[in-house]
Formats: structure tokens, C-alpha cells, sequence
């Protein structure tokens, strides 16, 4: 498989769930675990280009797939648009969250449509914020769409 | 919270994947998308000694359109499904209310229909469609109705050998109606549903398996009445459980108060009923 | 989690951030309990059928006498081995090289219950199951009700649910042999006091133990009390000699995490004709589960909702009794609010009550009974230092167009749409300080705050408080504060929080005490070293013993319940908000903002349901339901900055207002919105199975 444009292959135990595999053997820890149910989107990560809960996937149907993890999207001093925009609006304060809305909005802004507010918080309602009362999430969103 | 040991099988042919299943049966259980399967393997609620992943097996991926019939192979992900023109109407509409996007990127038509939730849109749509369910194993296919195929939560009456390979659905593309009551937008769990297909009606996520109302299907053929005449008689007919957040008062009354808007909905659609 | 030289928030935002799950030392194993399966039953013999698995007779942890002095005393049994009183409570543990190991092992461990029969009462001391009882009475009230123009008489009861931090609970443990020192890297927000009832657990002196804190996924209460899982870690961690670790799974966190609120409150109060409402009666009742948890959980709920009956009114006279009682499920602890939800939930809702029998419109009914002269003194002793209720009201008034709304109400009630607008006025008792403990009985926590300023040789200033930072931007707050109130660059500013070997002793992150002593003690440490003029080697520490402080806010809610399946839909809010001065308005407004959605959760989704036999029913985020973003509006926040003349900035504290009036004015708007339909909810959350019952049982009118 393709991580973060880097090339991984090897053995991994045939139950290990793909977010406990992003973590645990590759060490990229933004990927967080909330549920393990697939409730919450905290592990949604980017796979083929698609948000998908890496909680919801065992580490061997990973195989052959291009994952893009938050530590994919940007860094400290190099962030990516939407990064930048998430932090201008605040929208986000404890941060264990964000790197799930970051995957699951990379596809909605990837799709090109402009969405409403209104719509957005729909699309975006597939994942869990405890402390921002989601209206920066959406205002950061929304201002990428431009 | 952590999936159990389990031997991992990924087949690249349908018969390989039969073959599997022939040999472990009762132990081995389908990895379609996996959305519903991963979490009770996490919980340990299921402990199969074998995982048979279908996700290389292409001839379940077809989708094909033939005389009226569409044909839906088991791993079709709902993200295809959503957005192909070539669906009916009614699963056109009721698709979208199938989990949130990210779900929908994995999940497939035939592990959503086999999991069966009861409060999940395909069983409901395949019941009001009156669809086939196309089963296999390696003694050969056998094709089962809807109604035989559901039988309660988690439970359908395909045998341990035996894969859902494809569904077969009417091409209809008017007269249909769909509605769900929901407390979290679009995505989340129905609290009551309702589907129809002409004079077919269902409600789902009332009890421990979608219904078809046959009273009120008669009801419809004897010329039908008012919304509130159809809700009335839907109230009479549905057999609602409590759940945990849900009386089963709640969930009959708001069910037929759903039938009764899907009915007319299908009727604006264009529908015979 | 110290914040030295970057920003943490840009590693936040790029997965660079380090949270309890992400610490994973070399060589570290991984740690999996075994929880009861019974809500209430005796050990009779544990299996354990491995080398890797404990439980606690081997462990041999003390149980810790708990005591608050109102309280039964009663005792608290991390890892119990006579008995076990909820379902979640652990009793054994395994270990392996990944968490996937340690659940096979754990399933291999067996432990034989005998279930105990319903009724039987769950601890020795407390036979009734009562374990906190206070009554107070300030005279008067009876003969208020005597002459009263109107009693109202109602019942309410506030959910029992959970906090349900995005992140959960984690404990990471490392026992150092050389220099005898424990470890213990924990996702909390009480660093000194997980430090010292982790000693007293022990049997250890403090100095053994050092708490770290890493960023926290959020707390709001959760994870504002000592953990028996902290406890046993820590043990683990001294007999292994090798790293261990447990990170909390979403079904323990919802099973076994602290239960916040499950309090109903009965009233009786008495109303003049104008509408002036003279003396409450009132019992309050929590349900607080099987313990009051070290060192004392079970007296704040109770005790909170009692208190703030009625707290932004000039009542004449109060009475009221207030209770904790034991019950086989989780703990009830501190959540977002604790005890003002229940209360501002009954109280405003009595509110609307009285301005519908009167006939008055219900800002008025609120305006009439506002407390007008500040400081003022309540009844039952509480001292307000400062506010202005009629401007809250007024301002509320006009940014909401009320008026304007009632029109638009009006109009959609005439199409047949179930709208309703619901307001509340409420202030929040913040920063308790330690006489507030002491004359609680309460000694273990200390009720101070502390903050040391250190300049080093370099130059740097260095900030070190006795707070935990779990989202709420304490670092971006102690540098504006450093900037504006000292004119020092904030980039030359480290923060460093969440470590008990640094940072010097004080109460934690609970009681929306950031702004008031946490603050406070930051300020005057910055000033005493401004007094020396930031030279290299100042070393100054300023411990502050905050006073309560009442910030408070008046909010509107405009809720729609849809007529087929009675889902209510929040469809606009309004908040004004009064915490005193404000440091940084982003800040305030990300509380006020996240506070109102948990409150709108908490009001018409979230709820703990257990079964018949005791067994919670909702465990997992199936049916455990936070809010989404459908179901939270884009708030609109308004400011009123009343200055508490007795904080040294003359801020209040902000954290939990949000919540807290949402209870108020989601409450009434729903009850408005069917009140059409002859429909009184007293019972939380408004779920549409409630909304429904409450409209008389009939089957839902269908729109046409």
C-alpha cells in the first residue's frame, strides 16, 4: 500500500483494524481512535482519495490502496489550505476530531460542488465535536469551497 | 475492544469463495464492506474462526440493467449505487439515507442486506420492490423472495454455505414514495420508516423485521381513502417493539403517519395506487 | 502538556499533537480489565488462568475512606474483592504485548459472582442507601405559601448521561526503581489531585508519584475525579518494573466513565399576583450510583441543584432538602454544569409556568424577579457579587427581535407548525475556594490555585500553573494576559501545565475556575516578577484562594417539532453571556458556543438507559447520542461585561454557562412549541417518544 506517498509492504495480522495499524506500526498517531464502531469519524481517513473509518477496516483490506492521514495533509509551519482555515476559525479546541473532519471535508471540497451551510452540516454530520458546537468547522469549510 | 484471532481468507473468484464456505460453514463468516461486521468483531459479539473477504471477487461487483430488471451484485458499494442512473426510483431516493457518506464509500448492497438491521433502508426497499435475492453455494444458486429471505435482526434465511450473490429488482422509476424519521439528519438511524412501490408497502425500523402491510395493500386495492384514512388502517396492521429510546406506541403511530405520506407521495409520483 | 516556544494548535491541526493514546513507551505492555457484568453481587473466587492478570487481592489497594462532612461515611474500594455494585466496575486485569493480546487473556479470566437481590442496600454505613443529606431553611416559607396568590407544585427530572469527551479516558505507568518514582501519564484534569489519592491508594508517600498530563481530547467533567483504573496502573506499573498501559475503549467510557447529573427536584413555590415569585420549597434527589468517589463526588450534584434553585431571583424565603442516594450503576461526577442543570432546568421552567397562569409574557415574568442590586445576598447565604439581569434580559430582548419572533410564531402556528420560544435567565456559582471546602469537610482538595513565573537565564518567561489544559486555550489565554497586562512578547512565553514534578500544587480544571483562579494567580505571579523586572533568575509563585464569583447570561432558543415524528429541531439561538471582563473574546465564544451544543444535546438526545436487570442499554454511540451538526444552529453571541469587583481582572469564568442555560431555554421552547397540544414535559432529554407521549398519547396530527 501507498501511505502518505510512501511505499509499505509487509505482514500484519490478519485482525488488526487499519487505524491500529496507521498508529501502532507505522507511528502516525494523528489518526485517533473515538469508537471503533464507526460513530464518531475520528479515524476517518483518506483512502483512494475517499473518506473512510479506518476503524471500519482491517489493516489487510488496505492492501494495494493509496491512504493519504492527516500527517499526510500538511505540516507545522506548511499547512494545507483547509488546515489553515480550521485554525483562523477555531474550529477546533481540544483537537481530537479534527483530523476526521479534515479527511471527511478533503472529499467534500474534492467533489468541486459548492455547498450551503445548510448542506454542509449535513455532509459533515457523519463526524463527532465535542467542544466547538461544529459552526467554525462549518465556516472553515465553507470558505475553502471559493 | 478489539476483533478476536481469526483466519483470513481473500478469494479471487466466486468459486473459490463458495469453496471456502463449503469447507468451514458454520465457522467461516463473508467480509462484504464490512461496516456493520467489523464493530460486532470488535465487540466480540461474533467469533468467526475464519473471514472470508469478498472485496477481490469482481463478478460481484456487476451491475446490470435487462429486460426491466436490474441486477445488483452483493459487493456493489452504495456509493455506486447512489449515484448510478440506471437504479429505481425508489432505491435512488432511499439510498442517500443509508449512514453518512464515509459509510457509504465502503458499504455494499448485499452486506447491508445481509446483516439485517431492522432498521436499515435495503432490507426495506428489496421487500417493497419485491426483489430476488440471488443466494449461491457450491451446490448452485437458488433464487429467494424478500419476504423468505429476511427473518429477524441479523438473521436471514441464507444457509452457512451459502453467499447473497446479487439482487434483482424491478426497473421502476415512478410511483414509489420513501420517508424516515430520523433524530440526527439524514444519516442517522430511522426511527420509523416507511417505503412503498405502487400498492406495495413496507415500514421498517419498528419491529424485528420490515413489514408489508398487507391490510393496507387490500385497503389500496379496494380503492384506498384519505392520508389519514391509509394511516389509520397502517396503525391497525403494523406489530411495533419497544426499543430502547422508542415505545413500540411511538414507533406504530409515527410509522403509519409515514405510510400515509409515502402513499401520497407515490401517487404524486405517478403511481397506480 | 507544556507549550514551549510553537503553538500546540498548529500541531493539532496537523496530527502532531500527543495525546494519552499516542504515549507508547519502549518495552510497554498493554493493559485490558475485566469489568462486573453484574450491577450488584459478591466475589466468590477469581480465576485469573495466566501470569499475565492481577486483580485486587493481589494488588492489595486500600480502600479510601471518604470525607465530606455532610456525608455518610462510607467507603470507596478501587478494585474491590468482596464485592462489586455496578455494572463496569473492574475487578481483575491481563496484560499483553497489544491491546488485542490482553482481551484474549482477559477472557480467559473467571470470576464467580453471587447476584445479589435488588433492594439490597450498597454499602455497610448507609442501610437506606442514602449517602448525603442536608436540609436548610431560611424561614418563612410557609407562611409565604400561606399567602401566596398561587403555588406551583412540579417535578423534574434531569437525565443521567455522560460527558463523552471525544477522546477518552488513558493511563500510561512507569516505575522507576532507581529513584523509586511512579509515573503516571494520565488523561485528566486534577494532576495533583490524581497524585494524591494515587499515593493514598498506595500506601506511598506523594513525592513517589508524578502525574502527566499530554493533550486531553476533552474533559467536561469526565475527567475531573480519580479513577480506580489510575490507581490500578500505577500498582501494576510498581510490580511489573515494565511500562503499562490502558487506553479506555468507548463502551468502558460509557459504562464506567463518571455519569454525570440523573437529579430530579420537586417544587413548591409561592407567587405573588404580580407575578413575583416569595419562597420555594424544595426536595432535590440525585441518584449519584454506587460510590461517592474519592474524595467526595456524591455531595456535588445534589448540593449544587439545591443551591442554585432560583439563583439569578430575589427570593424572600427558601427551604429545601437535599439528597444523594446510592444505586448499582456508574458514579455520578462532575459533568459540563454539574447541579445547575437540574436547577436552572426546574427553575425556568417553573418561570414560564407562573407567566403563563398570570398571563404575563415570560421576559417580564423574569424582569420582575430579577435580583437588581448587586452584591446581593440570597436566602440560602450565597453573596452575587455583580451583574446586571435587566440589561440581560433587555439585550436579549432586542437581539432577538422577540417581538418579531412572537409574530412569526404566531403566523406559523396558524399553518399549523409546531414552533415554540423559550427563554432563560441563570447565573453559575464559579471557583470555589478552600473555606468553601473546609466548611464542606472537604480536605483533600486544596480550593487554591497557583502559578509560578520563572524568568530563565536566557531571558525567557516561563509559566508554570497547577491547571490542565484540555482544549479550553490556556497557553494562547496566559500569553495574551502576559502581553496586555505586562507588555511581554508572547513568543517569548512558555506555558507549562500538567506535570506535578513542575508545576506547583493546586486544585485542577473543574468548576470553570480558569478564568477566576487559575487566572489570578497567573496575573499576580506575572506582577510580582514584573516587580523585578523580568530579570533572569526570577522565580516568583502566587497561590490564589479564589472567592465564588456569579457570572450569568440570558438565553433564547427557538425550537420546531416536526408533526409526524415529533423530532424537535433547534432552529435558532441567541445567547447573552455576562463572565465579567473578557481576555480573549474567540475563546469565550468557542465555550459559550460548545457549551450551548452540549446543552442542546443533553436536552433532547443524550441519555444513559439501563435495563430491568440492571444492565446499561446504552453503551455504545449507537444509542448513546451526542449532537451532530444538523442539530446545532449557528449561535448568535452577545456580551455583557459586568466586572466582579473581587477577581483581580474582574472575569468570571465561562466554561460550563453555555451548557447551563440551554437547559432553561431548549427547555421551554420545546414545552412552548406543543404547549398548543396541551403538552407539560418534565422529564429530560425531550426525546420525540416523550414529545409524543406528552401530547396526550394521541397519534400525530398529519399534515396535509
Amino acid at each position: 500500500m501507498t501511505v502518505n506517498g510512501s511505499r509499505w509492504s509487509g505482514d500484519v495480522p490478519a485482525r488488526q483494524t487499519l487505524c491500529d495499524f496507521l498508529r501502532d506500526e507505522l507511528e502516525l498517531t494523528g489518526t485517533h481512535v473515538g469508537c471503533e464502531q464507526g460513530a464518531c469519524g475520528a479515524c476517518t481517513i483518506l483512502g483512494d482519495g475517499e473518506a473512510v473509518r479506518s476503524c471500519l477496516m482491517l489493516a489487510v483490506q488496505a492492501d494495494g490502496m493509496e491512504l493519504t492521514t492527516i500527517e499526510g495533509m500538511g505540516e507545522p509551519g506548511n499547512l494545507s489550505t483547509l488546515q489553515a482555515a480550521f485554525l483562523r476559525h477555531r474550529a477546533f479546541q481540544c483537537g481530537f476530531c479534527t483530523p476526521g473532519f479534515l479527511a471527511s471535508a478533503a472529499e467534500i471540497l474534492g467533489s468541486g460542488r459548492r455547498y450551503s451551510r445548510r448542506e454542509l452540516r449535513d455532509m459533515l454530520s457523519g463526524n463527532v465535536c465535542r467542544c466547538t458546537g461544529y459552526e467554525p468547522i462549518v465556516e472553515a469549510v465553507f470558505e475553502c469551497q471559493r | 475492544m478489539k476483533p478476536p484471532p481469526f483466519e483470513y481468507h481473500r478469494p479471487e473468484t466466486l468459486d473459490e469463495a463458495l469453496a471456502i464456505m463449503a469447507e468451514h460453514g458454520d465457522q467461516a463468516m463473508p467480509l462484504a464492506g464490512g461496516q456493520s461486521l467489523i464493530p460486532l468483531l470488535a465487540m466480540r459479539l461474533v467469533r468467526p474462526g475464519r473471514i472470508v473477504d469478498l472485496s477481490r471477487v469482481g463478478e460481484l461487483q456487476q451491475v446490470s440493467v435487462a429486460e426491466g430488471r436490474v441486477s445488483i451484485g452483493a459487493m456493489a458499494r452504495q456509493r455506486d449505487i447512489e449515484h448510478d442512473p440506471r437504479m429505481p426510483g425508489l432505491v435512488r431516493v432511499a439510498v442517500p439515507h443509508i449512514g453518512h457518506f464515509q459509510i457509504r464509500n465502503r458499504g455494499t448492497v448485499g452486506g447491508s442486506l445481509s446483516h439485517m438491521d431492522p432498521a436499515a433502508e435495503w432490507p426495506a426497499i428489496a421487500l417493497a420492490l419485491d426483489a430476488v435475492m440471488v443466494a449461491a453455494s457450491v451446490r448452485g444458486r437458488r433464487d429467494i423472495t424478500a419476504d423468505a429471505f429476511m427473518i429477524g435482526p441479523q438473521m436471514t434465511s441464507l444457509e452457512p454455505e451459502e453467499l447473497l450473490v446479487e439482487v434483482v429488482l424491478p426497473m421502476r422509476t415512478e410511483g414509489f414514495g420513501f420517508a424516515e424519521v430520523t433524530r440526527r439528519g439524514l444519516g442517522d438511524f430511522a426511527l420509523a420508516g416507511a417505503a412503498c412501490q405502487d400498492k406495495a408497502v413496507v415500514v421498517f425500523g419498528v419491529g424485528l423485521r420490515p413489514q408489508r402491510l398487507r391490510v393496507v395493500e387490500d385497503f389500496l386495492n379496494r380503492g384506498g381513502g384519505t392520508r389519514a384514512e391509509i394511516s389509520a388502517v397502517a396503525a391497525s396492521e403494523i406489530q411495533a417493539t419497544d426499543a430502547i429510546h422508542t415505545s413500540s406506541h411511538y414507533r406504530r403511530v409515527v410509522a403509519a403517519a409515514l405510510v400515509g405520506a409515502v402513499i401520497e407521495e407515490s401517487q404524486a409520483r405517478g403511481g397506480v395506487a | 502538556m507544556p507549550e514551549v516556544g510553537t503553538d500546540n494548535r498548529e500541531l493539532l491541526v496537523t496530527g502532531r499533537g500527543r495525546f494519552i493514546a499516542d504515549i507508547a513507551p519502549d518495552d510497554c505492555v498493554d493493559v485490558c480489565f475485566v469489568r462486573s457484568p453484574l450491577p450488584h453481587a459478591v466475589i466468590r473466587s477469581v480465576r485469573l488462568s495466566s501470569s499475565q492478570a492481577t486483580w485486587g487481592a493481589e494488588l492489595g489497594l486500600q480502600p479510601l475512606s471518604l470525607e465530606a462532612g455532610a456525608m455518610v461515611t462510607t467507603l470507596w474500594h478501587p478494585m474491590p474483592t468482596e464485592r462489586v455494585r455496578y455494572v463496569g466496575e473492574p475487578v481483575a486485569m491481563s496484560w499483553g504485548a497489544s491491546r488485542y493480546e490482553a482481551e484474549d487473556l482477559a477472557e480467559a479470566i473467571s470470576v464467580d459472582y453471587a447476584a445479589l437481590p435488588p433492594g439490597t442496600p450498597l454499602h455497610d454505613e448507609a442501610p437506606d442507601d442514602v449517602l448525603f443529606s442536608r436540609s436548610f431553611d431560611s424561614g418563612g416559607v410557609d407562611e409565604a405559601m400561606a399567602q401566596a396568590h398561587l403555588v406551583v407544585e412540579r417535578t423534574f427530572k434531569a437525565a443521567r448521561q455522560s460527558a463523552l469527551p471525544l477522546e477518552g479516558r488513558g493511563v500510561v505507568a512507569d516505575h522507576d526503581e532507581t529513584s523509586g518514582v511512579t509515573t503516571l501519564w494520565t488523561s485528566t484534569q486534577l494532576p495533583h489531585l490524581v497524585r494524591r489519592g494515587v499515593a493514598h491508594a498506595l500506601g506511598a508517600p506523594e513525592s513517589s508519584v508524578r502525574v502527566m498530563v499530554p493533550h486531553v481530547g476533552g474533559g467536561f467533567g469526565l475527567k475531573a475525579t480519580l479513577y480506580v483504573e489510575e490507581i490500578a496502573l500505577a500498582a501494576l506499573a510498581r510490580r511489573l518494573g515494565t511500562p503499562v498501559r490502558w487506553i479506555e475503549d468507548r463502551t468502558e467510557n460509557l459504562l464506567a466513565g463518571t455519569h454525570g447529573h440523573d437529579t430530579r427536584v420537586s417544587l413548591r413555590v409561592a407567587v405573588g399576583v404580580d407575578g413575583r415569585v416569595h419562597a420555594i420549597d424544595a426536595d432535590v434527589l440525585a441518584d449519584v450510583g454506587a460510590y461517592s468517589v474519592w474524595p467526595g463526588t456524591a455531595v456535588i450534584e445534589p448540593a449544587i441543584a439545591a443551591f442554585s434553585l432560583f439563583g439569578p431571583y430575589a427570593l424572600e424565603a427558601v427551604r429545601f432538602r437535599a439528597r444523594a442516594a446510592a444505586s448499582s450503576r456508574s458514579p455520578v461526577g462532575p459533568c459540563r454544569g454539574i447541579g445547575h442543570n437540574a436547577a436552572v432546568f426546574a427553575t425556568e421552567r417553573v418561570m414560564d409556568v407562573v407567566a403563563a397562569e398570570l398571563g404575563i409574557d415570560p421576559l417580564e415574568v423574569r424582569r420582575r424577579n430579577a435580583v437588581r442590586d448587586f452584591p446581593w445576598t440570597s436566602p440560602t447565604g450565597r453573596e452575587l457579587d455583580s451583574g446586571d439581569y435587566l440589561a440581560l434580559i433587555r439585550r436579549l430582548e432586542e437581539a432577538s427581535n422577540y417581538q418579531g419572533l412572537l409574530r412569526e410564531q404566531a403566523q406559523a402556528r396558524s399553518e399549523g407548525r409546531l414552533v415554540g420560544i423559550g427563554v432563560s435567565l441563570f447565573n453559575e456559582i464559579t471557583a470555589s475556594g478552600s473555606a468553601d471546602y473546609r466548611r464542606r469537610g472537604v480536605t483533600s482538595v486544596p480550593g487554591t490555585d497557583a502559578a509560578r513565573v520563572v524568568v530563565t537565564a536566557e531571558g525567557r518567561v516561563e509559566i508554570y500553573t497547577s491547571a490542565a489544559d484540555a482544549g479550553q486555550g490556556h497557553a494562547e489565554t496566559y500569553r495574551t494576559l502576559a502581553e496586555r497586562e505586562l507588555g511581554l512578547r508572547p513568543e517569548e512565553v512558555d506555558v507549562i501545565e500538567g506535570d506535578t514534578a513542575l508545576c506547583p500544587e493546586g486544585s485542577g480544571t473543574f468548576i470553570s475556575r480558569g478564568a477566576v483562579g487559575v487566572m489570578e494567580s497567573v496575573v499576580e505571579a506575572l506582577r510580582k516578577a514584573a516587580k523585578e523586572d523580568f530579570e533572569p533568575g526570577t522565580d516568583v509563585t502566587h497561590v490564589h484562594d479564589p472567592s465564588q464569583v456569579y457570572p450569568s447570561g440570558a438565553h433564547l432558543a427557538v425550537v420546531e417539532v416536526d408533526p409526524v415524528g415529533h423530532v424537535p429541531h433547534v432552529v435558532r439561538y441567541v445567547a447573552i453571556e455576562d463572565c465579567g471582563r473578557m481576555l480573549d473574546r474567540d475563546l469565550v465564544e468557542g465555550q459559550v458556543r460548545g457549551g450551548i451544543a452540549m446543552g442542546i444535546g443533553e436536552m433532547l438526545l443524550e441519555e444513559h438507559t439501563y435495563s430491568e436487570d440492571g444492565q446499561l442499554l446504552t453503551s455504545s454511540l449507537r444509542h448513546y447520542l451526542p449532537p451532530l451538526a444538523p442539530d446545532v444552529p449557528a449561535v448568535e453571541i452577545h456580551h455583557l461585561e459586568s466586572l466582579s469587583p473581587i477577581t483581580a481582572l474582574g472575569s468570571k469564568g465561562v466554561g460550563e454557562a453555555g451548557t447551563i442555560g440551554a437547559f432553561g431555554a431548549i427547555a421551554n421552547a420545546v414545552v412552548d412549541a406543543v404547549g398548543p397540544l396541551g403538552a407539560e414535559l418534565t422529564e429530560l432529554p425531550y426525546s420525540p417518544e416523550r414529545i409524543l407521549g406528552a401530547v396526550r398519547g394521541e397519534p400525530p396530527r398529519v399534515a396535509s
